[in-house]
């Protein structure tokens, strides 16, 4: 009886989230377009998340690299270090861990947010004010999610090989010619395009999920407290469930070679 | 007594259910040009849901409403956005936007609507609405470094700088202490008079409703259960009507 309760609870959120998401792709792109919301919150998407990212980032490839020396040196391929970090990092290591951090730090702020903004009556005065509060507050952030997460990637990417880079010359002396030239070597298009292809739709389902929470936050802040909360467990799930769907992919079309 | 020309709301018929708890059952208005028609009820009586339905925030179940002599419920999505500028709504806890400054909070409503005006005018209106409601020196503060009263000003100032001709409030002075609410309740008697505007006030204050209603409707059961002056709803002999009374000063 409890199961299929959850059962049909589950069923009927997820009819929910597939609604609001059907909405905002006939929103999205009609105008008007909010311009300068879109741009303030790509600022703080994606700038202002940009120390975490590089910090977490930076973190990773130096632990991944000195964690990964000890097994190859036993096999003497140490000089595949840099080719085996990048390759982990560009193909799943960057974009996985920079969505994480993203649905932990940009979907609890939209969830927060926007679920304060619903339980105040913000979004009824945007709504009674003649604006359209699903365009200016959902459309804008999910968009600016989308264009950002891809970058932030890119720039956890590179960072995470120079990591890499300090942390193989920590035990052995490595010249960044040489360093970089591996790295180059090991990386092809077909490693970047899927991974960033990825990450857009990461970015998407952060942005989704977040504002969905936080739109229809309910039970005053008890409800914000929840939309937000609920809002990462959500985002953080559904990454790597599109992940796991997003390697069955790109192995299907053999790019995982 | 009053120059009414015409209707400016009618509501006729109103129905509005939340499962299976009827709000607003078989409920009629009708409010003219420069008429001020306040709604009392108990808590929980379907008043805010009633101003609600009007500005286009819920749907009714049944019934029409004709604002400006337009049907709400035939309207799209831009047509009921372009009717909107003309009605201002001041919500019961002011509902200032909280990322933006109180300049922002005022300018916003504006660039979407009047996209033809040059900056100057813009900072010209948001000045006089600002002025208008004696908060000058707050333009460039956040709304949580203001008092309720303020932030509750502010929303007026918000709420009448795009000059609508019909404005709802939603109990305008709960939450404020007297002397505030009075000095609230005076404001908008005094900004109404000044830009001709229409209105609606929610409330329970029977002080609120004695200075500023031309009519004064009571919500009970869902109902518009007796209309009139607040003289004569006083002397009613109604219990449902009096309870309201018993407390007022």
């Amino acid at each position: 009886m409890k199961l299929s309760k959850e059962i049909n609870d589950f069923l009927d959120e997820t009819g929910k989230v597939m609604s609001f998401t059907i909405r905002f792709f006939k929103e999205g792109f009609r105008p008007r377009y909010e311009w300068h919301e879109f741009l303030r919150q790509s600022y703080i998407n994606g700038y202002k998340s940009l120390p975490l990212v590089g910090i977490t980032a930076f973190i990773m490839g130096l632990v991944l690299t000195v964690q990964s020396r000890p097994t190859l040196a036993e096999f003497g391929a140490t000089s595949w270090l840099p080719a085996m970090v990048a390759i982990s990092i560009v193909r799943e290591i960057g974009p996985v861990i920079t969505a994480l951090i993203c649905a932990g730090k940009i979907g609890s702020s939209i969830g927060a947010e926007l679920g304060s903004m619903r339980v105040t009556e913000q979004i009824d005065a945007m709504e009674v004010s003649g604006t359209n509060p699903f365009k200016y507050l959902v459309v804008t952030r999910v968009f600016s999610i989308s264009l950002m997460l891809p970058i932030l990637v890119l720039l956890a990417d590179f960072i995470a090989i120079y990591a890499c880079y300090i942390g193989v010359n920590l035990k052995d002396v490595v010249s960044w010619d040489l360093f970089f030239n591996k790295v180059f070597r090991s990386l092809k298009f077909s490693d970047f395009i899927p991974s960033v292809i990825k990450s857009v739709f990461f970015g998407f389902a952060i942005g989704i999920i977040g504002c969905y929470k936080g739109y229809n936050s309910q039970k005053g802040t008890e409800g914000v407290g929840h939309a937000a909360n609920s809002a990462v467990v959500v985002a953080s799930l559904i990454v790597f469930v599109m992940d796991l769907i997003a390697v069955q992919i790109t192995d299907m079309l053999g790019l995982n070679a | 007594m009053k120059d009414f020309e015409n209707v400016v709301l009618k509501i006729s018929g109103l129905h509005k259910s939340f499962g299976s708890k009827h709000i607003l059952v078989d409920f009629n208005l009708e409010l003219l040009r420069g008429e001020n028609i306040v709604v009392i009820g108990k808590s929980g009586s379907g008043k805010s849901v009633l101003i609600k339905c009007v500005v286009g925030l819920l749907k009714p179940d049944k019934g029409t409403i004709r604002v400006f002599g337009t049907d709400m419920q035939s309207l799209n999505q831009d047509e009921m956005d372009r009717l909107r500028v003309r009605i201002g709504f001041l919500f019961q806890n002011s509902a200032l936007y909280d990322s933006m400054t109180v300049r922002e909070n005022l300018l916003f409503p504006m660039r979407r609507h009047w996209m033809d005006i040059s900056r100057d005018e813009e900072e010209q209106l948001v000045d006089e609405a600002l002025e208008n409601v004696g908060l000058s020196h707050t333009k460039e503060m956040m709304p949580a470094e203001l008092s309720g009263g303020m932030r509750k000003r502010v929303a007026i100032a918000r709420t009448l700088i795009m000059k609508p001709e019909l404005v709802l409030y939603d109990e305008p002075t709960t939450g404020l202490d007297p002397i505030t609410g009075r000095e609230i309740v005076q404001l908008m008697l005094d900004l109404q008079k000044k830009y001709h505007i229409s209105s609606i006030m929610i409330s329970h204050d029977m002080t609120v409703a004695k200075l500023t209603a031309n009519k004064i409707i009571v919500l009970y059961d869902g109902t518009n259960y007796a209309t009139g002056t607040y003289e004569e709803l006083k002397n009613s002999t109604d219990k449902n009507v009096q309870q309201f009374f018993e407390f007022a000063t």
